[in-house]
C-alpha cells in the first residue's frame, strides 16, 4: 500500500474474538469509507475469528467476508507488538517479499499508524483487553481507555458505580457461577430475597456480554433456574434484574471531542419487548422496503426523536446520559441504553456502551446541530490526538535511576 | 488403430466408473467397520451387484458384437463410446456418499488410502486385461472385452477388502501409535471416565449426561454416535484438552470383547447401561452373548466405581446383581418398583414438554423438561442418576433438564404455522409410532392432524402394522393425511376399521401437495404429529 506522507495514517481495527465479530466488520468497514479523505488515509485491520491479524487494501471489500476462510490468505499478517517503541503494525515475517526471500535476510517490517480506531464489539475488543496492548504499544487511540471500557461491559460492576453517583439504575442481583454451583438452592433464594428482584418476572444475563445472546426471562422459580443455569455457559456471573412490562426504551448517544454533548434521543423498535440479535443486526430494514439487507446496526428499525416519550423524559435521559459518560470516565463516542418505565413514568439506565454499532452516526447525523459521519471521526480522532499529547507531555519518568544509579 | 481407440475408451469409462461407484461400496465398508466379512454379509443381504454397469456393459456387448458382423468398423466404435460414455454417465449421475444419506462416508486418511490403493488396483488390472485384449484377440472377438469390463466392475467391493488386507500391516502400525498417542493424552488430561452401553439409548444418554455434567465441571463427550476403539481414538487426539474433568464415552457392542477393547483405551469408574435387548442379534448369535457382550463394562468398572443399570430391563437389572460395585444404582420409569434408586412420577405432558417428578435420595424434584416419549425420559432418569452419583445437585441438574434440546426430528416440539408441531420425522417403527400418537393424544389441542407416509421396512408386517397403526391413530386423530402410494391401501383400511371415514383421511400422492393441503386447513390450536416424513427414508436400501 502507497502510504501518502501528508496524510494522518488511521488503522481502523475490526472483526475479533467475540460473539460480534460479524457486527463488527461492518462497523469497521463503515468507518474505512465515512474517514475524511482529505486528512486521513485509512488501513483496514481485520482480526480474524481465531485470533490473527491482517492488514492491507483488499480488507475494506465487503465481498471479502463472504469468502472466508480462504480470502484470508490473500491478506498479509501483522500485529500489534507490545514493545512501546514500534508505533505501527508489524509484518509478520511468514509473509516475505521475494528480495527478501532471494536475500534470505527478512526484515522486520512495520506499517506506520498515527493512530488507531477500535471498531470492535464485545469480548477482547470493547472491553479495555485491546485497549491494555493499544495502552502497552504506547500508540494513540480513539474511545474510551482500559477502566472505562472494561467497567462498561461488565453490567455488574456498571451500575454499581452509577448507582453510587446517583444514576438511577434498576435493581439487581448477581449470582457466581461457583456459588450456584455449590449450593444452586441457596444462590436462588439469595436472587429472590433481594429487594428489586424478590418477584417475577425477572431477566437473567450473562454479566459481561454486550450482545443479547443468553439472555432469558423467567416467571417462576424454575425457569429463572434454568435462565441461570443457561448463562453460566456464557459468563462467570449472571445479573438478574426486574422485568419492567409496560417497557419503552430510549438511546442517546454522548461523544467526547472537544467538550461531552448528547445527541438527539431514538427509540429502538422490536415486535418482543426485547431487543434480539435479530432485531438489532438480522432481518432488519423493513422500515426501509426494498433495500437489500446490510447487517448494519444504522439500518434497524427506530425512531428518532419519538414523539411518544414526552420531552422532559429526552431531556432527562441527555442529562443522565452525559452524567454516567463522566462517571465512568468514558472518551470518543458512547451510547447510553435507558429503560423508561411507562408504568410509573420513571427512566433508569440500562447499559453503556462504549464502542456501539456503526459509531451511532445515525444518531448524530439527525442531532442539532447535524454532524455527518466524516466529521463525527474527525472530531474523535482530533481528541484522540490531543489526549495523547497530553499523556506523553506528563512526566511520568521521575522515579527511575534512583535504585539503579 | 480402430481396435485401440475403442479399447480406450472402454477403459476409460470403467475407470471413470469404478473410482465413483467404489465410493459408494466405501461408504458401506466404512459402516462394517472395515471388517471384510461383515461387508461381505451386507453384501450379500442387500443383494448390492452392480446392476446399471452391468446392464451397459451386456447392451454395449450385444451393439458392438452385431455391428462388427454387419457394419463398417467406425459405426462399431460409435457403440463402444457409447457404452464407455453410458458408464461414465452413470458414474457422474452416482450419489455422492460424501455427502448424502443418513451416514455419510467420512474421507479419513484410512478411507482415502483404502479408496486410492484399490483405485491403483483396478487400474493395474484394467491395463494388463486391455493391453492383452488388444495384443491377442482378433478383431471379431473384440466387442467380448465388455464381458472382462462386466466381471471387473462386479469385483469392485472384493477390491476394497483386497485393499484393505493389503494395507493391514501399515495400518496396524499406525493405529498402535495413535492408540498409544491417546492413552497419553487421556494419561494427562486425567478425567472421570464414565463409559454408556446398551442396545438403545446409548447416544442420547450421552449426550444428555455430557448437558447436565457440563453444568459440573467441563466435560467432554463424542459428538454423533462415534462408539468405535478408533473413532474413539481419533476424538480423544483431537479433542481432549485438559481441564476436561469427565469424559463421556459411549461404547458400541459389535462383537464379544469389543467393549472390553474399549475398556483397555479408556478404563472407565462409572458404567451405564441402558438396555440389554435383542438388536443385532444375528451379529452376536443369543441373547446371552449380547449379555456377555454388554457386561465387559460393568466388569471393567472398578469395585469402588459407580455402576447405573435401568431397572426396567431385565437385562441390565441383572447386571447391577451380577457385578455389584461400591455404588450401585437401578433408574427406571416404574414408581412402584420400591427397589430403584431413582425414578420417574407424574409424568405430564404439555404444550412445553413432559413434567415429570424425579425422585433421588428421599427427595422429589419437580421439573420440564422439553424431551418427550418414554424413552427419551429413561435415557434422561440414567443421566440424572449418573450426574448426581458423581456430585451434581440435583436442583441444578432439574435447571439443565429444562434447557436440554431432543435430537433433530425425533419428538421435537415446534411452532409452525400457528400450530404446535410434534416433529417425528427422523424414522418410524411401529413402537415409536404409537409413543408419538399417545403423545399427540394427551397434548391439549383443537384438532389433532397426523401427517405420514406410513411405516417401511417391516418385510411381511409392512401391511398389518402400518393397518394396526391407522386404527390406533384414528382413534386419536381428527385428520389423517397419508402421503405416497406405498402404504395408502392398509391406511385407509386401518382408519375406516378405527371409525374414520373419507371424511377425516385425505391421500396425497406426494409431500408437497399434503404440506400444501395442510397449510391451507391448519389453525391456530392445532397440534400436528409428522411421522416419518423425511424424503431419506428409502436411502437405506442401496441400489447398484
Amino acid at each position: 500500500m502507497e502510504i501518502d506522507p501528508n496524510l494522518t495514517q488511521v488503522a481502523v481495527l475490526f472483526g475479533g474474538r467475540s460473539t460480534e465479530h460479524e457486527v463488527s466488520v461492518i462497523t469497521g468497514l463503515e468507518i474505512v469509507g465515512a474517514l475524511d479523505v482529505r486528512k486521513y488515509q485509512a488501513i483496514p485491520v481485520y482480526i480474524a475469528q481465531d485470533g490473527s491479524w491482517y492488514a492491507g487494501p483488499e480488507l475494506a471489500d465487503k465481498a471479502f467476508y463472504s469468502r472466508l476462510p480462504q480470502a484470508l490468505l490473500e491478506g498479509t499478517q501483522v500485529t500489534l507488538l507490545p514493545n512501546a517503541q514500534n508505533q505501527g503494525l508489524t509484518i509478520l515475517a511468514d509473509s516475505l517479499t521475494l528480495s527478501e526471500r532471494v536475500s534470505g535476510k527478512k526484515q522486520s517490517r512495520t506499517i506506520p499508524v498515527d493512530i488507531f480506531i477500535p471498531a470492535f464489539h464485545g469480548s477482547y475488543g470493547e472491553d479495555g483487553c485491546m485497549q491494555g496492548l493499544l495502552e502497552m504499544a504506547d500508540v494513540a487511540y480513539v474511545g474510551s481507555g482500559v477502566l472505562a471500557s472494561a467497567l462498561s461491559m461488565n453490567k455488574a460492576q456498571c451500575k454499581q458505580l452509577l448507582h453510587a453517583g446517583g444514576v438511577p439504575v434498576l435493581p439487581w442481583a448477581t449470582v457466581n457461577r461457583e456459588d450456584w454451583r455449590r449450593d444452586p438452592v441457596a444462590a436462588r433464594d439469595v436472587v429472590l430475597a433481594t429487594t428489586g428482584t424478590d418477584q417475577f418476572p425477572l431477566f437473567v444475563k450473562p454479566c459481561n456480554l454486550g450482545s443479547s445472546i443468553g439472555i432469558a426471562s423467567a416467571t417462576d422459580a424454575a425457569a429463572l433456574d434454568a435462565a441461570l443455569e443457561q448463562v453460566f455457559r456464557f459468563d462467570e456471573v449472571a445479573l438478574i434484574e426486574p422485568q419492567v412490562v409496560a417497557i419503552t426504551e430510549i438511546n442517546v448517544s454522548v461523544m467526547r471531542g472537544a467538550e461531552i454533548h448528547p445527541s438527539v434521543v431514538e427509540r429502538p423498535l422490536s415486535k418482543s419487548g426485547v431487543l434480539t440479535y435479530q432485531d438489532k443486526y438480522g432481518s432488519s430494514g423493513k422500515g426501509k422496503k426494498g433495500q437489500q439487507r446490510t447487517g448494519s446496526i444504522a439500518d434497524a428499525e427506530r425512531r428518532i426523536d419519538p414523539k411518544d416519550v414526552p420531552d422532559e423524559i429526552k431531556a432527562q435521559a441527555q442529562a443522565m446520559a452525559v452524567q454516567a459518560f463522566q462517571l465512568i470516565d468514558c472518551a470518543g463516542v458512547a451510547r447510553i441504553d435507558f429503560i423508561f418505565d411507562q408504568t410509573q413514568n420513571v427512566l433508569f439506565m440500562n447499559e453503556i456502551n462504549p464502542i456501539p454499532g456503526s459509531m451511532s452516526y445515525y444518531l448524530w447525523e439527525n442531532s442539532t446541530p447535524p454532524l455527518t459521519y466524516t466529521a463525527l471521526l474527525s472530531e474523535i480522532i482530533d481528541s484522540a490526538l490531543t489526549r495523547k499529547a497530553i499523556k506523553d507531555a506528563s512526566q511520568r519518568d521521575s522515579g527511575l535511576r534512583v535504585l539503579f544509579p | 488403430m480402430i481396435n485401440s481407440l475403442a479399447l480406450l475408451s472402454a477403459s476409460c469409462g470403467v475407470l471413470l466408473f469404478f473410482h465413483r461407484r467404489v465410493l459408494t461400496y466405501l461408504r458401506y465398508f466404512q459402516q462394517e467397520e472395515y471388517n471384510g466379512q461383515r461387508f461381505l454379509a451386507w453384501f450379500w443381504r442387500y443383494r448390492a451387484f452392480d446392476r446399471r454397469g452391468s446392464v451397459i456393459c451386456l447392451l454395449t456387448l450385444l451393439v458392438t458384437g452385431g455391428l462388427t458382423v454387419i457394419a463398417p468398423t467406425s459405426l462399431t466404435l460409435l457403440g463402444w463410446l457409447l457404452g464407455a460414455g453410458a458408464l461414465a454417465w452413470i458414474a457422474w449421475r452416482e450419489d455422492d456418499p460424501r455427502k448424502t444419506g443418513k451416514v455419510t462416508l467420512k474421507i479419513t486418511q484410512r478411507a482415502r488410502r483404502i479408496w486410492y490403493t484399490a483405485s491403483g488396483l483396478f487400474l493395474g488390472v484394467v491395463l494388463v486385461m486391455t493391453i492383452l485384449w488388444w495384443l491377442t484377440v482378433s478383431n471379431g472377438y473384440l466387442p467380448f472385452y465388455w464381458l472382462i469390463v462386466l466381471l471387473l466392475i462386479q469385483c469392485s467391493p472384493f477390491l476394497l477388502i483386497l485393499a484393505n488386507r493389503i494395507l493391514a500391516p501399515y495400518e496396524r502400525g499406525i493405529q498402535q501409535s495413535f492408540r498409544a498417542e491417546a492413552c497419553t493424552v487421556l494419561a494427562k488430561v486425567d478425567p472421570t471416565v464414565i463409559g454408556i452401553t446398551g442396545s438403545y439409548g446409548k447416544t442420547s444418554t450421552k449426550t444428555i449426561l455430557g448437558a447436565l455434567l457440563d453444568t459440573v465441571a467441563p466435560t467432554f463427550w463424542s459428538p454423533g454416535s462415534i462408539n468405535t476403539e478408533m473413532g474413539l481414538v481419533r476424538e480423544i487426539r483431537e479433542r481432549l484438552k485438559t481441564g476436561y474433568r469427565f469424559a463421556i464415552i459411549e461404547m458400541g457392542a459389535y462383537g464379544i470383547g469389543s467393549i472390553r477393547k474399549l475398556c483397555n483405551l479408556t478404563p472407565p469408574q462409572v458404567g451405564v447401561i441402558t438396555y440389554v435387548g435383542v438388536m443385532h442379534l444375528e451379529r452376536f448369535g443369543s441373547q446371552e452373548a449380547i449379555y456377555q457382550a454388554k457386561s465387559e463394562l460393568a466388569q471393567a468398572v472398578p469395585e469402588s466405581g459407580i455402576l447405573v443399570c435401568n431397572g426396567d430391563n431385565p437385562g441390565a437389572r441383572r447386571m447391577a446383581a451380577e457385578y455389584p460395585k461400591a455404588r450401585t444404582l437401578l433408574y427406571g420409569l416404574n414408581p412402584e418398583d420400591a427397589q430403584l434408586d431413582c425414578w420417574m412420577s407424574d409424568i405430564a405432558i404439555t404444550v412445553a414438554g413432559t413434567q415429570f417428578v424425579i425422585h433421588w435420595d428421599g427427595q422429589a424434584y419437580p421439573g420440564t423438561t422439553p424431551l418427550l416419549g418414554q424413552p427419551m425420559l429413561s435415557n434422561l432418569l440414567a443421566a440424572f442418576t449418573t450426574a448426581c452419583a458423581l456430585g451434581a445437585h440435583p436442583t441444578a441438574l432439574i435447571a439443565a433438564t429444562r434447557n436440554l434440546s431432543p435430537p433433530a426430528h425425533r419428538l421435537e416440539l415446534r411452532q409452525q404455522y400457528g400450530a404446535l408441531v410434534i416433529d417425528d420425522s427422523y424414522n418410524s417403527n411401529p413402537v415409536g409410532f404409537a409413543e408419538a400418537l399417545a403423545i399427540l393424544g394427551q397434548l391439549p389441542g383443537r384438532r389433532k392432524l397426523l401427517i405420514t407416509p406410513g411405516m417401511i421396512e417391516l418385510g411381511e408386517l409392512q401391511e398389518s402394522e402400518n393397518r394396526r397403526l391407522a386404527t390406533l391413530a384414528a382413534t386419536v386423530c381428527d385428520l389423517v393425511l397419508v402421503v405416497g402410494e406405498t402404504n395408502a391401501k392398509a391406511f385407509a383400511e386401518g382408519l375406516q376399521a378405527g371409525g374414520a371415514g373419507a371424511d377425516r383421511a385425505q391421500f396425497f400422492p406426494h409431500r408437497e401437495s399434503a404440506r400444501a393441503y395442510l397449510e391451507k386447513t391448519v389453525a391456530e390450536g392445532d397440534v400436528i404429529l409428522w411421522e416419518n416424513d423425511l424424503p431419506d427414508i428409502y436411502e437405506d436400501q442401496p441400489s447398484f
